[in-house]
Formats: C-alpha cells, structure tokens, sequence
C-alpha cells in the first residue's frame, strides 16, 4: 500500500472519530480529540511524498491524468518540476510543448537534460502537422506520421484493445486509456522520437520501441515485405505493463523475459509461431560456454553484436523468467513487480528476496542447474536467418529467376513468370516466396486451379508469407471455407498487411491492369478472435496498399 | 509773444544780424559731421554681422536727427524775445542784456497793467535801451560760436577724408553690405582680374581640359572639376566661389593670385563673391555649367525578356548579347539570380576605353546554379562603366527568366527512358520463353530489342548526359544481342542483358535518387526558413512567398523523386507523408508546425537512407525482413568496371613503358658523335640559306604563288638552321616543307591567279635543286643515326619486347572479357583493343630484331587506340554533368609528397631530356623556349 493511499484514509478517519468524541464526550474532550487530529494531521504530513515526487512516479506509471493534477499543485518554478512538466508533455505526446518548456527554461545544461531537450525537439519536429485519430472506445490514441497509414488504424486499434486486455487479466494491472501509439514511417522517425541513436537502430532494425509512456511502431509500409507488426506491438505493450507495474525499475532480463513469453499468449497459435524450445537453446548456450548470461545484455539485447548472440540472449531470459514463474507461480511474479515499485532502487535482490526468498544469484544457480540436468539432445540453434537454399550456385540462380520473373510479372507476361519460376519451384519447392509469384502469375492467366496447386498447402512451405496467406484466404473464400479464409486472412494481415494482395483479400490487380476493387462482405470476422473489421477498413487498406509503389 | 506785445523791428534786425554772422559755418559744421558719421558707419558696416550693421544704421539715424532737433531748437529760440535777447545780446553784452530783459519784464507787466506806469512809456525804455546794442555788437558777440563751428566742421570734415582716402571702395562695400536684402548685397562688385576658368574632365574620362569663360553657358561631364584663377582687384577680402549652396573659398596659387577648385555633380551657376560677415557681395558676371551624367552602359541580351520553359531550355542556353557606354566599359558579368541566390560570372575585364562590347555564352542546362536552383532562375547580363565612384554603375539587360524542370525530372525522364529500353528485353524474353527462341524469326526480334536499347539511351541522353562508361556498357550490352556469344542459348543471352541492365540501372537509380533526395533537403529547408520567417518577422507575406515557392518545388521534386528506383520510391514515400504533414499544419494556419515538419523532411532528405535496415535480426522488436532476399541478380555491371579498370590500368601502363623508350632512345641518340660532319652540315646550311635568298621574303595574299613562295624561303631558312644546330629530324621536316610550298607556288603560277606578283619560274627552280640535294642528305644521314640509335639502345630495350607481348595478352584478354564475358563492350571499342593488341605484337618483334624507333611509333599508335577505348566506368558519376558538377569540389585524395622529397632534380631531369629530344612540328620551338623558360 502507498501512502498516497493512506493518508485520506486516515484523515477520514480522524473527522469520524471527532464526530463521535462530540456526541459521547464533553467540550474537554472534544478538545483532546482535535489536539491528537493536529498532531495526527502533521505526522501525515511530514511522512507523505511530495507532490513533485508523486507527479514523477505518476507519470512513470503512465498515470498522466494524475500526474497533471499533481504538478498543477506544484507552483514552485524550480528545474526540477520545469524537467517534470517537460518530461509529462513527452509521455502526453505533446513533444512541442515539451520543447518549448525546455527552451524557455533557464536551468543548468546537464547531460540528462540535453537527451531529455533533444528528444523534446526531434519529436516536435517528427510529429508537427501529424494526424491523431482516438479510438475512444478501444482507449486507443495513434498518432500517423503519415496520413496513409489512417488504413492501419482499425486493425491496430484491434490487436492493441486484445492485448491490452489480455495483459490486464494476466499481469493484473489497469492500463490508463488512452493507450499512446505513434506509427512513424521510418526509423529516422523513430530514433526521434525515441531518442535511440539512429546508427544503432538501422544496424538492429529496430521495428519497435517502448518508451516515454508510448508505443513508437514503425510502419509496415517503411519495411519491403512488411514485419509481424502485431507481436511487435504486445511486446512493446508487455513492456509499459511491466515498466507501469515496477515504476520501470524492473531489469532488463525481467522486462524482456516477461515481454517475450507474452508477445503471442494474447492470440491463438499460429502457423509457424516461433517454437523454440528456449530452455534447450540456454543450456546448450551454457554447456558451450557461449551464454550471454543475464547481466551481459548490456543496453538491449537488439544492440548485441551478432544474432547469434541475441537469439541466445532472447532464449536465456525467456528460460530464466519461465523457470522463475513455474518454480514460484505467476502471483509471485507479480509480487516482484510490486515490490521493486514499492523499494525504488535498481538492484532487484531485495525485491527477488523479499518475493521469492532468494536472490537472483541463487536464482541463477538453482535456473542453471535445472538446465544442466535437463535430459535429451542439445537442440539446435534457433535459425536467425536460415537461408531456404542451400549453395551459393542455387542462390544465383533463385535470385536470377525471381527477379527475372519480377520484371517479367511487370510487363504482364505471367506465361513467362510461370516459366521462369517452374525450374526454381522444382528446387526449393518449400519456399513460400516463389509459390506465391507462381500463382500469382496462374492467377494472371486464367488458371485458377493451377494457381491453387502451385500455392500448396501449409504443410509445403516452410516459413510464413504475407502473400502465400493472402491468396490461400482467396481460394479458401471461393471454397466457402471461412475458418480457413479467417485464419488465412488474419496471418496475412500480421505479416504484411500492406501488399496488394494482403489489402485486397487476395484479388491484385495483375499485369498492371487497372481493375477495380474486389466485391468485400459487409463483415468479415478477422482471424480467431472475432474483433470484427468492416468492409469499409478492408476496402481502405487495399487502396493504401495500391497506391504504395513496390519493387 | 513779443510780437504781441512789443515792437520788434529793432529786435529782428539784431536777430538777422547774428544769423547772416552764425548760419554759414553751422551749415558747414552739419555737412561734415553727417559725411563723417556716413563713412565711419559704412566701415563699420563691413563686418557684415547683423549687429554691426543694425548699430551703424541707427547711429546714423540718431546723427541726422540729432542735428535737426538742434536746428529747430536753435529756431524756435530766435523766434522768442527773451531767448533771443539771451542767446543773441547776452554773448556780446551781458550787462546790457541784463538791463533789455529787465525792461522788456516792465513791458510785459505794463501790458498786463501790473504795473503803474504806462505800456508806452514801458516800451520807450525797452526800446531806448535796445538802441544801444548795434548790430556790430551782436557780430562781435557771435564771433565765438561761429569759431567753435568752423572748428566742428573742420573735425568732422577731416573724419571723413581720411575715411575716404583709407578705402574708398571700403565706403562702397560698407554701403552695399549696409543694405544688403537676405545677405545679399543689391550691387555686384567685381572682385578679380585676369580670371580663368578651366575644367578639368574626371580622369577616368581621359579628355582634355576645357577653358571657359564667364558670362558664357558650358557644358561640362559630371565630376569635372572646374578650377577658377584670378588675381584680387582689392586685398583683404574673403573671396569664394558659389553656386548659391556651395561656397569653395579662394586660395593664394603661390603666384600672387588666388584659385578655387568647383566639383561639378549638378546644373550650377558658379560666381565669384566677397564674403562680408553674414552677407554676400557677388560679382555681376557668373558662369552656368549644364553637368552632363554619366549614363549607365546599354545593355541589350537578345531574345530578352523573355520567360524560357524547362521544355525550352533544351541542353543549354545560347546567351547573346552588345553592350555600349557613352565613356567606356569596365566589366562585363553574367548574373544569375534566383531567389536569395545570386551567381555573378565575370564574362569580360575591359580597360575601361572600350565603348562598345559584344558577346556570348552558353549557358548549359545542367549548370550547377540552374540544377541547384528550384525557383525560376533570372539570367541578366549586368555591365559595369569606367567611373570609379564608390557605388559602381551597372547597367543591367532585360532579363531572361528560366524556369527550372522540378527538381529530379530529368533524372527521372533519363531512368524511364533507359528502363524502356529494358523493358523492350523484357518483352524479348517473354517472347523467347512463349516459344519463340530457337524460331527462324528470334535474331529479328533480338535485333529489334537491341535498336531499342540504343535508342532508349540517345532519348536518355537528351534527358540528362550519361558518363560514357555507363553509355558504353549499355551499348555494350546491346550488342550481346545482336552477337550473342557463343555456347549460350539466345534465351539466356537475353535473360543475361535484361538483368545486367536492370542492375545497372539499379545502380544509377541509386545515386540519382541519393542526389536528388540532398537537393530536395535544402529546398526543405528554404520551406522552413520561410515559414520562421512569416511567423518571427514583419515580413510575414515574403517569408510564406518563400514558403510557397519552396513547397511546390517540393511537391514537384518529390514526384519525380518516387520515380528513382526503390529507393527513391521509398523516399519520395516518405517526403509524401512529411509534405501531407505540412499541407495540413498550413491549412491550420500553424506556421511553427510547418516550420518543424519542413525540418524534420529536410534532415530526412538530407540522409537518403532507405526507411529501413537490418544487419541483425533478434525478436520481434526488430526485422531483418523475410528469408529470401533477391539481392543482386547480375553483376555484369561491375564486371564491366572491373573490365574498364583494367583496361585503364593497362593504358597507363603502356603509357609508362612508351615513356622508357623515349628515354632509352633519346639518351642514345645523344651519344651519337656528330663532329665529323659539323662542317660538312654547316656548308650545305649556308648553300640552302644563298639558294633561297631570291625568294621572296614577303608574301601576298593568301594561297598566292607569291605567298608560297615566302614560306618555302622561310621553311629553307629554318631547315638551314636545324642543319647547323645539327637537328636532323627537324632538317627533314623543314625541307619537306620547304619543297611542298616551292611546289605549291609553281602550281599556283601556272593556274594563273595572282599571276603578276607571282615568283620567277627560274628562281624556283634555282631553290628547289640545293634543297631536294641537301634534303637527301639529311635523311640519309637522319636515317643513319636512327640506325646508330637504334644498335646503341639494342642492349637497353632487350626487355621491351617481352613487356610489349605482355601488354598485347591484356589487351587481347580485355578484348575477348568485352566480347564474350558479362562485360560486353561495344563493337567498335573492340575493334580498337584488337587493333592496339595487333600494334602491340609488330612493336614486340621489331624491339626484337633491334629496330627500337619503329617500335616506338607503332607503339604511339597501339597507345593512342587504347586511350581511345578508355571510357570510364559506369559507376564513376551518374551523369556527365554530374562530374561537372563536383569538378569545382576540392579533392582530398591527392598524393601528398614527402617534404623529403626532392623532386625538383626530378623535374628539371624530365626537363633536360626533353630538350635533348628531337622535336618537330610547328610548335616545336616554342616548346623549346618554353621549357628553357621553365629551367631559367
């Protein structure tokens, strides 16, 4: 219990106790009784916070409301609360405002101050002009750099309300609404808005970050074949939960463990959800040596040198915190939380104690050990970017084909892609990529059925695509297969949800024939949680995909 | 009153008598006084000052009045008995006075019966006792007043003769500055003598003085300076020079007379004055001057103004313009403006004499001003005279106004125009996998594809240049399919060209879009400047003029910008959502949301960096993209650079392996010994020199026999000349010049043009018989010292043919990788490797069999074929203009030499061997003077 809690409770109490002193008791008494309120009043005084103090833990916690109510009360004109009410407008998005506070500040230049300036300014500059859209139902605020990405909004304000609510139930916390998402076009954006040096974000490609109370998402629209923007956005989103829950003083391997056993408990299984098994790729990491080991990650696991060394990274913490949670159940999690909000200080050890009975090197030991008596086959590294072919003189000859069939699929000769693309089918049939073009090109000839076997079925590809799931929720439409069509749609949307087949159900126009949009249901049932998008947002999403010019 | 009462005849008769007796000298007393006051206040006046002149006035004033008063007084006195008695009797006879004013006091009382006694009786005393004062009495008694006035008069007489004789024109001045109106004096008073007037033109204008005269009218240049000289009528007066505004004082010249110098800048009516104090005395004669201006230079650009369309602008601008100065013109410049921007080129340095000037320049559509420049470029041709005045004179033309192509169209129209040509081989192959490879028909359509490519890059290059290494590997690609090589299907030559065009042009795609997206980011930031501008100064409407100019060059450039390749697809993308931003904030009316979203586009811009990379792929926080990345799918472009560098590498050195022989030639000649024929050369250069000596030695009108004739003795001359310097080769050359031209005008003759100035057929003859003699001799003697040459330098040049063979191989190995590898080349670059590699191989074997000179000249010629092949590469720039562009750039990769490094020895060594090395051809001596003028 804080004692912002506390204190009206008490002094509730108190005025309850004089009323009854005045009815029962005489004037003496009465008196005695508002000596001991005096005094009671001015010992809950000099143990409570300050309201600078509680406006910056409220905003911490993204309790912006609260923390404006605080510094209203604060009419001190000192640089600690000119920081605070600049540091309030970043986590409000009003960067501008922030900046100008800043600017009209005539506080000591300190290097803490300088960040906190600059990214006031970068900000202010990304987000002038920009368009906000409030989905005041869902509690969801996105800011657009770019207005086109106005298509994206329902299917994020969707995911973002799921999530939300998933993680409220589990982490059993409230989210404040609105919940802040900003959607930049490009990762010069979203270093400026973030304050990410942009070197290192272009080095990791970063797609998300959360930071300053906001989700800063990068647009599908900035990457070539889009990314999984909505496991990007629950991890982002586990990241304020657990940022709100600890007052952010939760360590990096808390934050990333938890958000990355979280990022796709939100929704149903996927095809090709990632199932590695974290526990063996640790212990095989910690049999060879090779471990990053919790306190190694440094600034961020997407700033390790080498994928390697992440996907160990990401498979440590993930083990670690999932041996945590199984060995002391999900309350004790929340516990720890609780109390690293509650302590202040950066070293988790007393909070681990405190929760858990052990500190995190007994932690470590007891996790490694469990590791190291694990039974079975060191299992393979996670593939961080395992190539579907196998020889550089097939990656020649895959790359030739598909660019060729490119070019080919440009000028219309889908006879020709069809062609071309035949001997690299036969080579890597497993290969989504190459499945899609073929039937795409099947489909700009006539020959629907052939298009529907080059396409395949799951089990003949062997990593998602946006296409590959788009046109496989076209033929599952024409079948009446609506599960499967759902389903299909749902996966595309995740991948890519700004390629023209994604947008338009799987009806491109082929050829560079100018056809018109597809005939979209009334309602169509995204994927397998039901939140509904209406033919009006996939009719917007195809145009936006159709207007963007893609190599 | 006394006449009323007493009789006065006798009275009056005393009175008359003192008058006739005292008025004259009183009058003359008057006189004197007066003259004296009026000379003494006309002095006085002289100061000029208002006081002086107010205080000598009123001094006069109370003088004149003064002496009236008196006179009245004096009167009125003798009118009345009683101040008569006194002032007339009383001076003579006081007592006597006494005793007539006593019985003239009995006559008044009688009169008034006061008294007992009888008026009569009364009067009878008065009257008996004025009978004893006679009119003699009354003069004696007047004789002292009268002396006191003589006195007076002589005192003030001699007051004012001696104010005369001190300055009589003093008196005159102080008069006329007495009366002066608004300090001006009403009379004009000459002041000098002998004056003279000269004006000086400025000396920019290099004309003569001018002498003028006063009373006259003149017309003089503006700046003249108008000197005046005199000598003084009267000394001591402050003499100045006027225009009624300007006064320029008088100076003593050093020679007894005075000068003041007049800058003439207007119109003026100069005089000559005298300043007295406040007030001006002039002379009656002035001298008016009309100043003529100086005009600014007429200007006159053809075809302006005018307004030129970008589709009007073509490749360049022809700028043709005529200037003219009523003085003379200084400087010639081009100016360039656009916007803030302003480019000044100095087209001419003039001496400031020439009046009239003509000119051109062209102005090239791919000009760093007018490619930097997003507002429409105002070209004037601006000319400055001769006047060196501290604010130059400019005259400027008309101006030509171009308005610029939206920035990146060209390199978008060059891109669509390239990729059409792709695009063609892609239709091609299309063609090829329906069926159609392997048909009678596919060379028709493979041809077809290729004349398409051709044409693609001429419709490309109108657009914007191409760097010739890029055009060459286009070109060279379309000759693959026209010649496909040997063992590889067609269908796959085909395929193999579409990819290494794509490539490249993906290439250029790149840089174009990486150059457009910088200049794009300074128009940006010219968009936010303009809206800080409106929203932080009065200038509000100027600064949105700026914004509004620089926002649609941006909507403009943006447009084309997408058209780039992907990623000018992607960062024309993202400048389309940074454009919205700001369309939205400037719909709202909020000009600091415009000015930040104009910021942060231009710093975007400024880093044309895709939206998105990866080089790490780690959850989902970040994306390294999907598995298969098509990458590069040809890199026959960069095999085509390898190809070219090489092929450059290859032509330095066969450059450098040139270079040795020279040397190892040149030292052996040097050490050929010539004494022995040193006199034998030196006879025949005298013979030549007495044959020609009848020849002409001047010409006449060009292509004359006459005129041939001149140069053949000149050609001899010169031959005769090498001959004694011993300078065979150039001998040889001279006197095969000398007998062409004796040909030529013995031709000439016979046609009959020119026919009568024309030489004697003899006197050719008698030329051209010692100079064919003496010619065989030496190149006989050339011949042998070749031979001499070449037998000393066998050991030094064993080497080279083994080295020339090696060149030969590269040149043969890029000859085949440009015909059969991925890095096509086109035919005719081929055919010149081929030819160079076939040079090569006869210079390796005549180095063999010991004949170094001719192996030096087909190795010149292997060398000149090679530097001809040499085209560059295609990622050297994306245009030719490009390069241009970045020419005025400073390089940074220079080879920087070691202080150490002594390479002066270096130098003068390279120096020296030149010098020593046989030169010929027209130029050669200058050559030679130019270097010796180096080692001096």
């Amino acid at each position: 219990m804080t004692l912002q809690r506390s204190l009206p409770r008490s002094r509730r109490a108190a005025s309850v106790a004089i009323c009854r002193v005045r009815v029962r008791v005489g004037w003496a008494r009465g008196a005695l009784a508002g000596l001991v309120l005096v005094v009671f009043t001015l010992l809950a005084d000099a143990v409570r916070a300050s309201p600078l103090r509680e406006a910056a833990n409220a905003t911490t916690e993204l309790d912006v409301a609260r923390a404006t109510a605080l510094l209203a009360q604060v009419n001190v004109d000192a640089a600690a609360v000119t920081i605070e009410r600049a540091r309030l407008a970043i986590y409000r998005g009003d960067c501008l405002s922030a900046a100008v506070i800043l600017d009209a500040s005539t506080l000591v230049v300190s290097p803490d101050l300088e960040g906190l300036s600059s990214v006031a300014h970068a900000c202010a500059q990304a987000t002038a002009g920009a368009s906000i859209v409030e989905d005041a139902e869902r509690g969801v605020w996105i800011r657009l750099q770019d207005a086109r990405d106005r298509a994206l909004v329902p299917f994020v304000t969707a995911v973002a309300g799921r999530a939300r609510s998933y993680l409220e139930r589990e982490i059993g916390i409230a989210m404040p609404r609105p919940l802040r998402i900003e959607l930049v076009r490009d990762l010069f954006s979203l270093a400026a808005l973030t304050g990410l040096p942009l070197e290192a974000a272009e080095t990791t490609g970063t797609v998300g970050v959360a930071r300053w109370g906001r989700i800063i998402l990068l647009s599908p629209r900035a990457t070539p074949r889009g990314y999984p923007w909505e496991d990007t956005l629950a991890h982002e989103l586990v990241h304020l939960f657990v940022t709100r829950a600890s007052r952010d003083r939760a360590p990096l391997w808390l934050q990333e463990g938890i958000a990355k056993g979280y990022e796709t408990r939100w929704r149903s299984p996927r095809p090709f959800d990632d199932e590695t098994d974290h526990d063996s790729v640790a212990a095989a990491a910690l049999r060879s040596g090779r471990a990053v080991g919790l306190d190694g990650l440094g600034q961020s696991i997407a700033l390790l040198p080498t994928p390697e060394l992440a996907a160990s990274a990401y498979s440590e913490v993930s083990s670690f915190v999932h041996y945590l949670e199984s060995q002391q159940g999900t309350p004790a999690l929340r516990l720890l939380l609780a109390d690293l909000r509650g302590l202040g200080v950066p070293d988790p050890n007393p909070a681990l104690r405190s929760a858990t009975g052990y500190d995190l090197g007994a932690w470590r030991t007891r996790w490694e050990s469990a590791l190291r008596i694990r039974p079975g086959p060191p299992p393979t590294p996670t593939p961080v970017s395992t190539p579907t072919v196998r020889s550089l003189l097939e990656v020649r000859d895959l790359v030739r084909r598909v660019r060729l069939a490119e070019l080919l699929s440009r000028r219309g000769h889908h006879e020709g892609v069809v062609r071309e693309l035949g001997p690299a089918l036969a080579a890597h049939p497993r290969e989504p990529n190459l499945r899609w073009r073929a039937a795409r090109a099947s489909l700009g000839l006539g020959r629907s059925d052939q298009a529907h076997q080059l396409l395949g079925e799951i089990a003949d590809v062997d990593s998602a695509h946006g296409g590959w799931f788009a046109l496989r929720g076209r033929f599952a439409q024409e079948a009446n297969d609506h599960d499967r069509r759902d389903s299909a749609r749902s996966m595309a949307v995740a991948l890519d949800p700004l390629l023209e087949d994604v947008g338009c159900l799987g009806y491109p126009r082929l050829g560079g024939s100018a056809s018109s949009l597809p005939e979209f249901d009334a309602t169509i049932t995204q994927g397998d949680d039901h939140a509904t998008s209406t033919a009006g947002d996939w009719n917007a999403l195809c145009q936006a995909a159709r207007a963007i010019r893609r190599n | 009153m006394l006449r009323n009462i007493v009789s006065v005849p006798r009275l009056d008769s005393l009175v008359t008598a003192w008058r006739r007796t005292v008025a004259p000298p009183a009058r003359r007393a008057v006189f004197a006084i007066v003259l004296a006051g009026v000379f003494g206040g006309a002095h006085l006046s002289r100061s000029g000052t208002v006081s002086a002149r107010l205080g000598v006035a009123l001094g006069l004033a109370i003088l004149v009045l003064g002496l009236l008063a008196s006179g009245i007084h004096q009167q009125r006195a003798l009118r009345d008995p009683r101040r008569a008695l006194r002032l007339v009797l009383a001076p003579a006879a006081p007592s006597l006075a006494g005793q007539v004013l006593r019985a003239l006091t009995l006559v008044e009382r009688a009169e008034r019966n006061t008294l007992e006694t009888s008026p009569t009786l009364a009067r009878a005393h008065f009257e008996r006792l004025l009978d004893r004062a006679p009119p003699e009495l009354i003069v004696s008694g007047a004789k002292g007043r009268v002396w006191r006035l003589r006195w007076t008069a002589l005192g003030g007489g001699g007051l004012a003769l001696a104010a005369l004789v001190v300055g009589p024109m003093r008196i005159v001045e102080g008069f006329d500055v007495l009366v002066a109106q608004n300090n001006q004096a009403p009379l004009a008073l000459f002041w000098l003598d002998e004056v003279t007037v000269v004006a000086h033109p400025p000396s920019y204008l290099r004309r003569e003085d001018r002498w003028l005269l006063f009373g006259t009218r003149a017309r003089e240049p503006e700046g003249a300076q108008v000197s005046v000289r005199g000598t003084p009528r009267r000394a001591g007066r402050a003499l100045l020079l006027t225009d009624g505004t300007t006064e320029v004082p008088f100076v003593s010249d050093g020679e007894g007379g005075v000068v003041a110098h007049f800058s003439l800048d207007k119109d003026t009516y100069l005089r000559v004055a005298a300043r007295f104090g406040d007030v001006l005395v002039l002379e009656p004669n002035g001298l008016r001057i009309d100043a003529v201006p100086d005009q600014p230079p007429t200007v006159t650009l053809m075809g302006a103004p005018r307004t030129v369309a970008p589709d009007a602008l073509g490749r360049r601008l022809e700028l043709h313009f005529a200037v003219t100065d009523d003085h003379g013109l200084r400087q010639v410049d081009l100016v360039l403006r656009a916007g803030n921007r302003e480019d000044r080129r100095v087209l001419a340095r003039l001496d400031g004499e020439v009046q009239t000037y003509a000119g051109g320049y062209v102005l090239e559509a791919a000009d760093p001003f007018l490619r930097g420049s997003f507002l429409p470029t105002v070209v004037t041709i601006e000319v400055r005279d001769n006047q060196p005045s501290e604010l130059p004179r400019w005259g400027r033309s008309a101006a030509l106004t171009l308005v610029p192509p939206p920035i990146g169209q060209p390199e978008a129209n060059r891109l669509a125009a390239l990729e059409a040509g792709r695009d063609a081989v892609v239709d091609l192959v299309a063609w090829q996998l329906d069926g159609g490879s392997g048909t009678a028909g596919e060379s028709e359509w493979m041809a077809r594809a290729a004349a398409v490519v051709v044409s693609g890059l001429e419709v490309a290059e109108e657009a914007l240049p191409i760097h010739a290494g890029f055009a060459t590997f286009v070109r060279g690609q379309a000759r693959v399919l026209t010649q496909p090589r040997g063992g590889t299907s067609t269908l796959r030559a085909s395929e193999d060209v579409v990819l290494a065009l794509d490539a490249a042009l993906g290439r250029l795609a790149f840089r174009d879009a990486r150059d457009v997206s910088i200049r794009l980011g300074e128009v940006a930031e010219e968009a936010a400047a303009g809206a800080r501008q409106a929203r932080e100064t009065e200038q509000r409407s100027i600064g949105l003029e700026r914004f509004g100019a620089a926002f649609l060059a941006l909507e403009e450039g943006v447009s084309a910008l997408t058209r780039l390749g992907p990623l000018g697809a992607d960062l024309g993308s993202v400048a389309e959502g940074n454009l919205d931003r700001i369309r939205r904030a400037s719909a709202a009316e909020d000009l600091r949301s415009v000015e930040l979203a104009a910021r942060h586009l231009a710093a975007r811009l400024r880093r044309p960096a895709p939206s998105f990379s990866a080089k790490h792929i780690g959850g989902v926080e970040s994306s390294g993209g999907a598995a298969l990345d098509v990458g590069e799918a040809s890199q026959a472009d960069q095999r085509f650079d390898e190809l070219a560098q090489d092929l450059e590498r290859l032509t330095q050195d066969h450059a450098s392996e040139i270079g040795a022989v020279e040397r190892a030639l040149s030292e052996a000649e040097r050490a050929a010994d010539l004494e022995a024929i040193k006199e034998e050369a030196r006879r025949r250069a005298m013979e030549i020199a007495l044959a020609v000596a009848d020849l002409p030695a001047v010409g006449d009108e060009p292509g004359s026999s006459r005129s041939a004739a001149s140069r053949a003795r000149q050609q001899a001359n010169a031959m005769a000349q090498s001959l004694e310097r011993l300078s065979f080769g150039d001998a040889v050359e001279r006197g095969r010049d000398a007998l062409g031209a004796l040909d030529e005008a013995r031709r000439k003759r016979t046609s009959g043009a020119f026919e009568s100035a024309a030489p004697d057929p003899a006197v050719l003859d008698a030329a051209r018989r010692p100079i064919a003699e003496h010619l065989t001799w030496a190149e006989r003697e050339l011949d042998r010292l070749h031979r001499l040459a070449d037998e000393r330098a066998r050991a030094a040049l064993t080497g080279n043919a083994e080295r020339e063979r090696k060149h030969a191989d590269r040149a043969s190995n890029v000859a085949s990788r440009g015909r059969n590898g991925q890095s096509s080349l086109p035919e005719d670059l081929i055919g010149r490797l081929e030819r160079a590699e076939a040079l090569m191989r006869q210079a390796a074997d005549q180095f063999s069999t010991g004949r170094g000179r001719d192996a030096l000249d087909l190795q010149r010629d292997a060398q000149r074929l090679l530097e001809q092949a040499t085209v560059g590469r295609t990622s050297d720039q994306g245009s030719a203009e490009g390069e241009r562009r970045n020419r005025g750039a400073m390089t940074t990769r220079g080879e920087v030499p070691n202080q150490e490094d002594d390479r002066s020895q270096e130098f003068r060594r390279r120096v020296v061997e030149g010098l020593g090395r046989e030169r010929s051809g027209r130029y050669a001596p200058a050559v030679r003077r130019y270097a010796e003028g180096l080692l001096r």
